[in-house]
């Protein structure tokens, strides 16, 4: 990055286009924004390590004391915290006070696991994640936080997920991401709210906050499981297998919800976005509907795994068409996923039908070219369509 | 610090002593269980510094039909025991009963082990102890161990402890 940067400078001091004090002054400032980021990492860091050590420390050691004591306690540190992040911002620190209000937030979440012990309630608590969002929300919101919506995102995946959900051994937490009853077979589909959602927050200065978060919690949950369900056509029968819980039904309906309102409402910056996310979610949504009890991606015809067939194709497109859609938005995370998405797409196919028709070794070998091959173009690819953007803070498509 | 800081710090305290109210109430106004331990495998069911609790009270009770309903619409089920010293089964449910005196009613899940469908009880299932007592107090589960329980009457339980028989 450093390289591309410092030779596209030269570029533009060559062609007249910058001054050498001008080239000199984003030189100086790239350096210092680098360092920032740096800090805020550090930070960052610290804070999650310090949470986890106090959580830890506290849950093993106060075995002697009453329900009061122990509460007195957990109220304590989370006020030690608020008032280190407030003084912190007071002096003028900022990173230092974000990471330290980030720091509140875990101990906030830790304080409620550590309360519902007390009681020898169960962890999986969907009550619990929720209310551990919502106050990262409001403070986030009071903020204008990213880290605090970082956070809430992933909390209310799992509130969604433990919602209703009659897993309580510590090997089944994460069983709603598999099982059809659960959020499998949506969770594409949930990340097109997420993305409506990241889309709605745009035109709200005060929920702005979340717009980022949003966006990229959404295109993971598109993107992963769906490149996923390429491998082959049982893995796809697996993933879009659903039980038609009540749950699923309702969160599908606040995600049409949410989409209707984004189409309509959203700050989009490209026209072609609007369809493209659209014509996603329709996929999306098409791929839950069963044909004789399965998914239609399962159904054989002629002997041939057809639907499958399409299915991957049509992935395949939506790869490339959020390649488009990256470079018409100026949208670097776009453009990211979709050319990471083609490449993997590439890949899975390669080895399907390799494995059947070469030898193991050859396979292999060959697989490894294409992959090498693979990254040279995809990089120069990426490079070239990163030099057509116009990127603005804080914007996504 | 801006007011919307402090409204922000004031939620988040709300939020987090909002736990506390509901199993407050139900150990205030609850109404007493005592209910059989069984021991469990500790290789498989013992995690970190708590325990999980099976009940003697949720085997051989659940019925077929019921078993395929509570799976099928995923809803919890409602177990009427008594108030006795060890609790006894009443009867299962899938709507929440109407107690009589001398009886408390608990909310569980099927859980299938091995072919056979049993219930348990999510609410009361996990006892947190002091770290490294989890395996002694695993070894002492069973008829002689009984697990204090508060119900309320639309049957959300809180464990009060474990005592002797």
């Amino acid at each position: 990055m450093r390289w591309t940067t410092e030779r596209q400078l030269k570029r533009w001091q060559q062609e007249g286009l910058l001054t050498e004090e001008k080239v000199a002054e984003l030189r100086e400032s790239l350096v210092r924004g680098e360092s920032a980021g740096g800090i805020r990492i550090f930070a960052v860091i610290g804070a999650v390590l310090v949470g986890l050590g106090v959580i830890l420390f506290v849950s093993s050691n106060w075995a002697g004391m009453g329900p009061a004591s122990r509460i007195s306690v957990l109220l304590a540190g989370f006020a030690v915290v608020v008032v280190g992040a407030v003084a912190a911002g007071r002096r003028d620190q900022p990173r230092v006070a974000e990471a330290l209000w980030l720091l509140a937030t875990l101990v906030f979440g830790a304080n409620i696991f550590l309360i519902a012990q007390i009681f020898h309630q169960t962890l999986t608590s969907w009550q619990g994640t929720l209310r551990w969002m919502l106050g990262a929300l409001v403070l986030g919101w009071a903020l204008k936080s990213r880290l605090q919506a970082a956070v809430a995102i992933p909390l209310g995946l799992l509130t969604l997920g433990w919602m209703g959900n009659s897993s309580w051994l510590f090997d089944q937490q994460m069983e709603f991401l598999f099982s059809a009853g659960g959020l499998r077979p949506i969770l594409p589909l949930i990340g097109v709210g997420l993305i409506s959602l990241s889309l709605l927050s745009a035109r709200s200065k005060n929920w702005a906050f979340v717009q980022d978060s949003c966006f990229r919690w959404g295109l993971l949950l598109i993107a992963v499981p769906v490149v996923i369900s390429t491998a082959g056509d049982s893995v796809a029968e697996w993933f879009y297998g659903i039980d038609g819980t009540v749950k699923q039904f309702t969160i599908l309906a606040a995600v049409a919800l949410l989409l209707a309102a984004a189409l309509v409402y959203g700050e989009f910056r490209s026209r072609i976005s609007r369809p493209v996310l659209g014509a996603t979610a329709a996929f999306l949504a098409l791929m839950l509907v069963p044909v004789a009890g399965k998914p239609w991606v399962a159904a054989e015809i002629g002997g041939l795994h057809l639907p499958f067939a399409g299915y991957v194709l049509v992935v395949f497109a939506l790869a490339l068409v959020t390649i488009w859609t990256g470079v018409r938005a100026s949208n670097r995370r776009l453009l990211n996923v979709g050319m990471f998405s083609s490449a993997v797409l590439i890949f899975i196919q390669y080895y399907s039908w390799s494995f059947a028709m070469l030898d193991r070794s050859l396979a292999f070998i060959l697989g490894g070219l294409v992959l090498l091959g693979l990254t040279v173009v995809l990089e120069k690819k990426r490079r070239a369509l990163l030099g057509k953007m116009t990127p603005i803070e804080g914007e996504e498509s | 610090m801006s007011n919307k800081i402090r409204i922000a710090f004031a939620a988040q305290v709300v939020l987090m002593l909002a736990g506390l109210v509901s199993p407050l109430l139900i150990r205030a106004t609850g109404t007493t269980a005592y209910l059989e331990t069984r021991p469990v495998d500790p290789r498989a069911l013992f995690r970190g510094d708590y325990v999980i609790l099976s009940y003697a009270v949720g085997v051989g009770i659940l019925g077929a039909e019921d078993a395929r309903q509570a799976d099928e619409r995923g809803k919890p089920l409602y177990v009427t025991i008594t108030t006795d010293r060890p609790a006894r089964f009443v009867k299962v449910g899938l709507e929440r009963p109407d107690l009589q005196d001398g009886q408390t009613c608990l909310i569980g899940r099927v859980r299938r082990a091995d072919g056979q469908a049993s219930v348990d009880f999510p609410q009361v299932a996990q006892y947190f102890v002091a770290e490294g007592e989890g395996r002694e107090i695993e070894s002492q589960l069973g008829e002689d161990q009984l697990a204090v329980v508060k119900s309320s009457r639309r049957c959300n339980a809180v464990l009060v402890g474990l005592e002797p028989r």
